[in-house]
């Protein structure tokens, strides 16, 4: 995915509790792929060292001092704000979907939303961080879940009109999986895929751009569920 | 019904002011129904049941009162008649004197004033029965026309009768007794006691005017317009159950707005240590756990890629999965230590206090295996190590002693210190306010008092 970029990821990481910061650092610069520029224990002193290093992308905690609330979050969009070619990926313990909603409340390019456990897996992580450095959007699976399922509790909602397999598909979407990758995994042929998507975008009303696919069901899934007008796409999108 | 200035010193006082006897109906119901809706209100206050007794006691001593007049012949039934009139009369006003001195808590504010309620309230009923095995003549009530020879009288008892006389003599000190320790009461009360004694005494002193102006105006040979004057000291007289009434309600509303308050602030307390626990959880545990993920996983790596490193990365893992299990021993231990349900308030606290500084010392008389209910073990241990922590914060370096004591059954929980004790002026919203809630839900009794040698004693007692 990091074509195009000579040299490994530049990523700065932002997170409070030293053991966590040294535990991803030490994982990120296990390979070639990535280094890890600068590190930061709060939201302000990320600010300012993404200023200073101008890294590809920031892997940052959502809690920080002093509040200990959505700090991440807020320090995400203050990023996006001022350097829009630096993606942020936000590691989270929460799973419920209010606080990616928050995230991509202005727009979902350039981010991404990571439960911690990710932390398990050097692949996804990096593959998430390139992503947000390429201006994607990456939702963690175990969200899309809780989104999907907060969604389809509400009677209206046009995401019962989907199929199991279709929601299938929606999920491997928002993951920002290719149409081979979603093909292999779900054990269908790519036409099929194909004719899922097409769909789904149907049933969802979104724009078949595949390029901003992901954005789209991102958008799609994070609109408060009172303010979700049909409309044909994402808010954010590149 | 007759008219005009009665002044015999025959009378009781009160009938030198009324004439017109039965018109004492009014402040007898005043008293009998404002003692019942005080009993309604707050059936567990000692004042509303005196305040119901002198009601009681009074209306039937009204109401043997004529009883006894009719039966002017010497007979055992008139002489019982007296006595019981005489008796009733007594014990309203040992309970009215009594009201005096615990309204409106319904408690005595020296343990001596209580014994000596106690004790005028024993001298009510035995001397109207001296008098009936003494006395050769028996009077109702103080009313000298209604002076009979006494029947029941034994020779050989005459002292007795005579002990009896002057023991019935004497009532009237009683109630100027009483009015004197509420004169001390309210001089000694502060500011919001104050404002719930200041109507009492307030009647009091109207009575008490008004009484004067009758003996001034017998001294000045004025006669008073009788009925008018009746009719102003009688609604007087009446005024004083409703006083009391209403002080009594004013108390049950602020027990009312203290228990929402302190329900209010537990549940306060409550929220804050989930708080705490799900930042100890989130905060503490799960990075830990969350960082050695990130070690597993560099660990599966290194393994592929550069084995030599594998050891020195799972030894990592190791040793931070070893401090995460002690740091969720510390939170459990925090918030609820399972040695509390194990082996009981003792135990939990031995454990707890042997990671404090020595000054800290513990004397259990508790036998190993008694237990208490958990909630009652759970208030009992977190209030110690509050008074602990207190002590600590405020006395550092002075000698703490907690004692835990199987008190006749209760679980009695106490924490001294020698350190500068507390503020003579109490604060709210202290510490003390948290542990003062925790027992209360318990229905404990907590007090926190400066010891005897300085310092401060905090004691919770748990009924069994």
């Amino acid at each position: 995915v990091t074509q195009g970029r000579p040299g490994p990821l530049r990523v700065v990481l932002a997170d409070d509790s030293f053991l966590v910061r040294e535990g991803v650092r030490r994982l990120l610069d296990d390979g070639d792929d990535v280094s890890v520029v600068g590190e930061a224990a709060d939201a302000a002193e990320l600010l300012q060292l993404v200023g200073t290093l101008a890294p590809d992308a920031v892997l940052t905690d959502v809690r920080m001092p002093p509040g200990h609330r959505m700090e991440g979050i807020e320090a995400a969009h203050d990023v996006r704000r001022h350097h829009p070619g630096i993606g942020v990926a936000v590691l989270s313990q929460h799973a419920d979907a209010t606080y990616a909603r928050a995230l991509f409340e202005d727009g979902t390019a350039g981010l991404a939303y990571l439960l911690k456990e990710r932390v398990g897996d050097r692949d996804e992580l990096v593959r998430a961080l390139s992503w947000v450095a390429d201006g994607g959007s990456f939702v963690d699976p175990l969200v899309v879940d809780a989104l999907m399922s907060g969604q389809r509790r509400e009677a209206t909602s046009p995401l019962g009109r989907l199929t199991g397999r279709e929601l299938d598909v929606l999920r491997a979407m928002a993951q920002g999986q290719t149409n081979p990758a979603i093909a292999k995994e779900l054990h269908v042929s790519e036409s099929a895929v194909s004719k899922h998507i097409s769909s789904i975008f149907t049933k969802l009303d979104l724009g078949n751009d595949v390029d901003r696919r992901v954005s789209a069901v991102v958008a799609y899934l994070t609109q408060p569920p009172s303010g979700r007008p049909g409309r044909g796409g994402p808010p954010g999108g590149r | 019904v007759q008219h005009g200035p009665v002044r015999s010193p025959s009378k009781h006082p009160i009938l030198t002011v009324v004439s017109d006897v039965d018109v004492v109906v009014v402040p007898v119901l005043a008293m009998l129904s404002s003692g019942t809706a005080a009993v309604a209100l707050d059936p567990r206050n000692g004042a509303s049941r005196l305040l119901l007794a002198a009601g009681g006691c009074g209306a039937v001593s009204f109401l043997l009162g004529p009883l006894a007049a009719q039966q002017s012949d010497p007979s055992a039934g008139a002489s019982l008649l007296r006595m019981g009139c005489t008796l009733t009369f007594l014990v309203f006003v040992s309970c009215f004197s009594g009201l005096l001195l615990v309204f409106p808590s319904g408690r005595a504010p020296l343990v001596w004033l209580g014994q000596a309620l106690s004790g005028l309230m024993s001298v009510a009923v035995i001397a109207p029965l001296l008098q009936l095995v003494g006395s050769p003549t028996l009077v109702a009530n103080g009313d000298e026309s209604t002076r009979i020879a006494n029947v029941w009288a034994v020779p050989g008892l005459r002292i007795l009768g005579s002990v009896g006389d002057v023991l019935v003599g004497s009532e009237p000190l009683w109630g100027v007794a009483a009015l004197a320790v509420l004169a001390w009461r309210y001089r000694r009360a502060d500011g919001e006691a104050r404002a719930v004694l200041r109507p009492l005494l307030a009647s009091f002193v109207g009575l008490a005017l008004l009484l004067l102006l009758v003996v001034a105006a017998g001294v000045g040979g004025f006669e008073w317009p009788q009925p008018w004057f009746q009719d102003v000291f009688v609604t007087a007289l009446s005024a004083v159950p409703l006083v009391l009434l209403v002080g009594l309600s004013q108390r049950s509303r602020t027990l009312h707005r203290e228990l929402l308050a302190s329900r209010a602030r537990l549940l306060t307390a409550e929220d804050h240590a989930r708080r705490d626990l799900e930042r100890d959880l989130h905060d503490g545990i799960q990075q830990r756990l969350v960082a050695t993920l990130s070690l597993t996983e560099l660990a599966a790596r290194q393994a592929r890629h550069r084995p030599d490193n594998v050891n020195a990365t799972l030894g990592d893992v190791r040793t931070q999965l070893t401090e995460t299990i002690e740091e969720l021993r510390e939170v459990v231990n925090g918030f609820r230590p399972p040695v509390l349900a194990d082996a009981g308030v003792a135990a939990a606290l031995e454990t707890r206090l042997r990671r404090l500084p020595a000054e800290v010392t513990l004397e259990v008389s508790v036998l190993p295996h008694r237990r208490w209910s958990p909630e009652t073990e759970a208030a009992a241990y977190f209030v110690a190590c509050e008074a602990v922590t207190n002590a600590l914060k405020h006395a550092p370096g002075a000698p703490v002693r907690v004692r835990i004591t199987d008190s006749h059954g209760d679980l009695e929980i106490e924490v001294v210190d020698e350190g500068p004790g507390l503020p003579l002026q109490p604060t709210t919203g202290s510490g003390l306010t948290g542990l003062r809630d925790r027992v209360d839900s318990r229905g404990g009794a907590f007090t926190a008092a400066r010891g005897p040698s300085g310092g401060t004693v905090i004691r919770a007692v748990f009924a069994s």
